[in-house]
């Protein structure tokens, strides 16, 4: 059952230096229980396009320019303030990525947590305090409920963000867009933090939008990739087949930059050459096409749309909808295959 | 990877965990503001402070009801004389009910002075000025007359940078460029010249269409101190505007009336509250410096201001008559340093982050 979709969304905004094209023809489908994940590197616009999902992009300087987030068969971009702030925190809920500065500095966490229950289901204050305990014990916090008095600086970064994740989950939303939740935290607590969003997942039937720049968390949760670059989509799959077979030459040097202790010795860590585009000055072709090594004079042309893939592409067995936005695609199919490369943890973990 | 199982606390079942809530009669909550007064509690020199200014406000508001001499009764036969020991003469003199014109509730006050404590007064306990005037009551009617003063210009000062400084926060872009602006230009004038100018204007005049001298002295004084509010107010309500947990409470779907008044204000009132402690000695040096030039509270009226202008006339290269120099400093200083303490430990306890706060409970 599809829960939200987004369908060509592009975002821009106006600074100072000129117009910058954040992102653009942006699409998504999220199911229900699923876990859709966003990946790409700074600026690539995955955490825009979370954002613009709830209408927090600020405006100015941001502007949506085309585009429709239809959750409950209504499109939020247009829908009135009052609406989507029913939808925010109830049915929509965001988590962000540094736990401190998304927590009022001088107010105890209970009464922040509270506050979507005032808000949304007019609990009063001691309901809404027994809720929240009930919910910090469900993240895993010990004495939650004198964890309420405490504030925001007297709990530990992977403390914080249970409890932010716990806020969010109050209302028991449909949608949880967690946005690079675990990227302010160390690796033993980032792999905590997921298996508490995949246990309340199969508990609650939420879907996730995982945003992340990390292959190897997503990985660990994500049901499909979504690999962004430049404001694009540039490669759809199912998580094993991506990191079995990426079909996008950028999707390929991610992969190949993420270090594996196991075969360390054997492996160089491979960069992507150069860096990303200036977003201020867009290219008229392919965006990748500077720093790709399988480039042909068609790429800096014109831009590759993103396209899907035959099931059978000569030896390559694909399964499910495949879509990537590279001329070569399936060379970059065939001669690339990642046998050992699928990261720790997903295997054993499903 | 740490498998669910290995914290139990997860499969907690919920009755447990709600008769453990219950038992812990948890509903308390407590809020930045009662967090905020038992932290001041605990601090030693901020309650010396508060007591100490408690102390003054009550003398100063029961003032007519105390058994002082008149602060204007002149006896201009005599030199000023020295402070004498609390049991010589109190009652030497009998009791002229001689004041400027007081409002109403004074004027009950002081009759039912009269009527508890008859002809019966206190002696000069702290000497008398170069006009035989008693010099303690004088400090007590001239301290209620600068508290007044300066409460109500810090009110003034609040008010109106509040109002504008946050308003200039939220708004922002060109509305909030333009305010400021304007703000700059204020604050580029010699302020203080600017009052003596306004003051000068309304001359010795009794109203000025319809409002008092005192009124517009009043505003003029807290009109030299809402720039600074207006500045620190703006600059907090901008940087809480872009703050992540604001970001976070629109999107749980919080108003936006909701996030002024739960997020925005409580931050800003904490800087506003600390910012006035500290605002209100100033007020008060400046009344005292433009009575001391003649354009503030006028005779017979007293303020701290005023003695100090008696002691500076009364003074010769002959005689220092010590006393009239002493206790008015003492009176200002006191005061002065009292809110200053206890500013600062406000400062230090509506931050929760500051050292010394307790244990959870």
């Amino acid at each position: 059952m599809k829960v939200l979709e987004v369908k060509n969304l592009r975002v821009r905004f106006d600074t100072p230096r000129g117009r910058l094209q954040a992102i653009d023809e942006f699409s998504l489908e999220l199911e229900a229980g699923q876990t859709v994940a966003l990946v790409g590197e700074s600026g690539s616009g995955k955490s825009v396009a979370g954002q613009a999902i709830l209408g927090l992009i600020p405006r100015p300087p941001g502007v949506i320019e085309t585009g429709e987030v239809i959750f409950g068969g209504q499109n939020l971009l247009v829908a009135p303030a009052e609406q989507l702030r029913r939808v925010r925190g109830k049915q929509i809920a965001i988590v962000f990525q540094d736990p401190l500065s998304a927590l009022h500095p001088l107010l105890p966490i209970g009464l922040q947590m509270s506050e979507v229950l005032e808000v949304h289901e007019g609990l009063s204050r001691r309901e809404a305090r027994r809720r929240c305990a009930r919910a910090l014990g469900e993240v895993g916090l010990s004495d939650p409920e004198q964890r309420l008095d405490a504030y925001p600086h007297e709990l530990s970064g992977g403390m914080r963000q249970r409890a932010l994740i716990a806020m969010a989950l109050l209302c028991n939303p449909k949608v949880l867009i967690a946005d690079e939740p675990t990227t302010a935290l160390d690796v033993t607590v980032q792999v905590q933090i997921l298996d508490l969003l995949r246990r309340l997942q199969e508990q609650h039937g939420t879907a996730i939008l995982f945003v992340s720049h990390d292959l190897g968390l997503v990985a660990r949760i994500a049901d499909r990739v979504q690999v962004m670059y430049a404001g694009r989509v540039v490669e759809v799959a199912d998580a094993p087949d991506l990191y079995r077979r990426p079909m996008h030459p950028y999707t390929l040097g991610l992969l190949a930059s993420v270090p594996k202790l196991s075969r360390a010795r054997e492996l160089r860590l491979l960069p992507i050459p150069g860096a990303p585009p200036d977003p201020l000055e867009p290219l008229s072709g392919c965006a990748f096409a500077p720093r790709c090594t399988f480039v042909q004079k068609r790429c800096v042309e014109e831009r590759p749309p993103l396209a899907a893939i035959a099931r059978n592409v000569s030896d390559v067995v694909l399964v499910g909808g495949r879509r990537s936005a590279c001329f070569e695609r399936e060379r970059v199919g065939r001669t690339v295959e990642l046998p050992g490369s699928l990261p720790a943890g997903r295997q054993d973990a499903r | 990877m740490k498998p669910a199982a290995a914290s139990p606390r997860w499969d907690l079942p919920s009755a447990p965990l709600e008769a453990l809530l219950a038992k812990h009669g948890s509903e308390k909550g407590s809020s930045l503001w009662t967090q905020a007064w038992t932290r001041l509690r605990r601090d030693r020199a901020a309650r010396w402070a508060m007591w100490f200014l408690s102390l003054v406000g009550a003398i100063s508001l029961l003032a007519p009801l105390l058994p002082l001499p008149s602060p204007v009764a002149m006896h201009v036969d005599r030199e000023p004389s020295a402070p004498q020991a609390p049991w010589v003469a109190p009652g030497a003199q009998k009791f002229e009910r001689q004041y400027w014109p007081l409002s109403a509730l004074d004027r009950q006050l002081v009759g039912l002075r009269q009527t508890l404590f008859q002809e019966w007064q206190t002696g000069p306990l702290l000497g008398s000025d170069a006009k035989g005037r008693d010099l303690l009551s004088r400090l007590v009617w001239g301290g209620r007359t600068s508290l007044a003063v300066a409460l109500a210009a810090a009110l003034t000062s609040l008010i109106l940078g509040v109002v504008y400084g946050g308003l200039a926060g939220l708004l922002g872009g060109w509305a909030d460029r333009i305010m400021m602006r304007i703000v700059d230009g204020l604050y580029a004038l010699p302020f203080t010249f600017v009052v003596i100018f306004v003051l000068g204007l309304v001359g010795s005049s009794k109203s000025v269409a319809g409002v008092g001298r005192e009124v517009v002295f009043l505003l003029a004084i807290g009109a030299l101190y809402w720039l600074s509010m207006a500045r620190v107010v703006r600059g907090q309500v901008l940087s809480l505007k872009r703050a992540e947990f604001v970001l976070v409470a629109r999107a749980q779907g919080a108003g936006p009336l909701r996030i002024l008044f739960t997020h925005m204000i409580p931050n800003v009132l904490a800087v506003v509250v600390v910012y006035l402690t500290l605002t209100i000695p100033s007020v008060m040096l400046s009344e005292a410096f433009l009575s001391f030039l003649g354009l503030g509270i006028e005779p017979p009226k007293v303020s701290w201001g005023l003695i100090a202008v008696d002691a500076i006339e009364a003074a010769s290269p002959l005689r220092v008559y010590w006393w009239l120099i002493v206790f008015p400093s003492l009176a200002i200083g006191s005061v002065l340093l009292a809110l200053n303490v206890l500013g600062d430990s406000l400062r230090d306890a509506l931050d929760p982050r500051a050292p010394g706060r307790a244990a959870q409970p």
